[in-house]
């Protein structure tokens, strides 16, 4: 049976950031300001069974998949309203991943149908898929909490 | 107090590049590579381990925004880090795109470690179990609002209400935690109980025309709230990450252990 997973990658939003050189904006000896880049979750992960019917949402599941199996195929690649979609199937071809990835970041990148990206855990929530020396993306388990931005009133 | 320049060069940096930066400016969109996004997700990572070892509901965390170290100062920006039922927030002030106000932000250790930092290291350092419930309620009531003042000076005077840099603001909620219930109340309240507990704060050396630079090309530096006599000869006191951790080390029941050692996460 062939799984499909959809996942979208963090997409990369700056706040603000000052009009500040990068060696000027690291003088700060006492705070960083909000140059912070916020990180945001575009989309739980879904685990979809073959048909269409959703069977999970977790991270979980997701991470199981990606931890049998490192090496993914490019085997489509899509536009949609500000992000490239690229779909991968693992080398087992028992499944299939869908990334979204922000299309300014995209067009930076090289990803063609039949590349290989390779899927490496940075801890126990997060994966980082890369093609060689080139970073795709990152994604982040939405349960972790690693990722939040929040301004007090 | 140790005698330090290490905003000396920036601030003089400034006063050429006066044509270019124009204080409280819009700000720029400037999105992070997706390799540093990679490196500070694993450096959250490392941190979210070092944190899970324990059971603690509070703790202070400190990242190196810039090198420092010639100076003798290993982190530029503390803050505090707190367990909650999603995952752990970092509670923090953030100066605001370089203008002159500030505000608190709850934010996730991606976003902590995201800020261009000059080393990926971060310093814990683990607080009294008495001391992490007081901050525990404060921080999730009105007492983190209470205790900040929106006008914000990168080199603030530590006992002066007229602005407040981000170390400052932790110090000053560390002060309401730490004092006997009742005594702190306001800014000036957590202030004089400093005082009198023998806080120190770091002395910079900056001569007048760096002074006068910075306050032209920078929102956020202001000399104004530093008394006349300091001021004037040029010794500048703030707060920073080291003079805060080496008050808690001689304050009564502050720190879960004696000394306050730290607990270091390093990405290689």
């Amino acid at each position: 049976m062939t799984r499909s997973f959809s996942a979208a990658l963090l997409a990369l939003t700056v706040l603000c950031a000052p009009g500040l050189s990068q060696a000027e904006r690291l003088a700060d000896p006492s705070t960083a300001s909000l140059m912070v880049s916020t990180l945001v979750v575009l989309a739980p992960v879904s685990v979809i069974a073959a048909g269409s019917t959703v069977v999970d949402h977790s991270f979980k599941s997701f991470s199981a998949a990606l931890k049998g199996e490192t090496s993914w195929t490019v085997t489509k690649i899509e536009d949609k309203e500000g992000v490239r979609e690229f779909t991968l199937k693992a080398r087992n071809a028992q499944n299939v991943l869908t990334l979204s990835v922000p299309l300014a970041h995209a067009n930076t990148t090289n990803v063609q149908v039949r590349s290989v990206l390779t899927a490496k855990p940075l801890g126990e929530n997060s994966y980082v898929f890369t093609q060689g020396a080139t970073t795709l993306g990152v994604l982040v388990s939405p349960d972790a909490g690693l990722t939040h931005s929040r301004k007090r009133p | 107090v140790r005698a330090l320049s290490f905003v000396v060069g920036f601030l003089a940096g400034l006063t050429f590049a006066a044509s270019s930066v124009h204080a409280g400016t819009a700000c720029e969109a400037a999105p992070p590579s997706p390799e540093k996004t990679a490196r500070a997700t694993a450096m959250a990572e490392r941190t979210l381990a070092a944190l899970n070892q324990g059971t603690d509901e509070v703790s202070l965390i400190a990242r190196v925004g810039q090198d420092l170290s010639r100076y003798g100062l290993e982190y530029s920006h503390v803050a505090f880090v707190v367990r909650t039922a999603q995952g752990w927030s970092v509670v923090h002030e953030l100066n605001d795109c370089g203008t002159a106000n500030s505000a608190l932000y709850d934010q996730g250790l991606i976003e902590f470690f995201s800020d261009s930092p000059a080393k990926y290291q971060a310093g814990v350092w683990r607080l009294t179990p008495t001391t992490q419930g007081r901050l525990k309620r404060a921080l999730a009531g009105k007492t983190a609002s209470r205790l900040h003042e929106p006008s914000y000076s990168m080199v603030s005077y530590p006992f002066s209400t007229q602005f407040q840099n981000s170390n400052q603001w932790v110090l000053e909620v560390l002060a309401y935690a730490l004092a006997p219930e009742d005594e702190v109340a306001t800014r000036q309240d957590a202030q004089e109980w400093l005082k009198a507990q023998g806080y120190v704060p770091t002395q910079l050396e900056i001569d007048a025309p760096t002074r006068l630079g910075a306050r032209l090309a920078k929102a956020n530096v202001s000399f104004a709230d530093h008394p006349p006599e300091l001021r004037w000869s040029g010794h500048i006191r703030t707060t920073s990450v080291k003079a805060l951790v080496e008050f808690l080390k001689t304050a009564p029941d502050a720190c879960a252990k004696t000394d306050c050692p730290e607990t270091t996460v390093v990405l290689p």
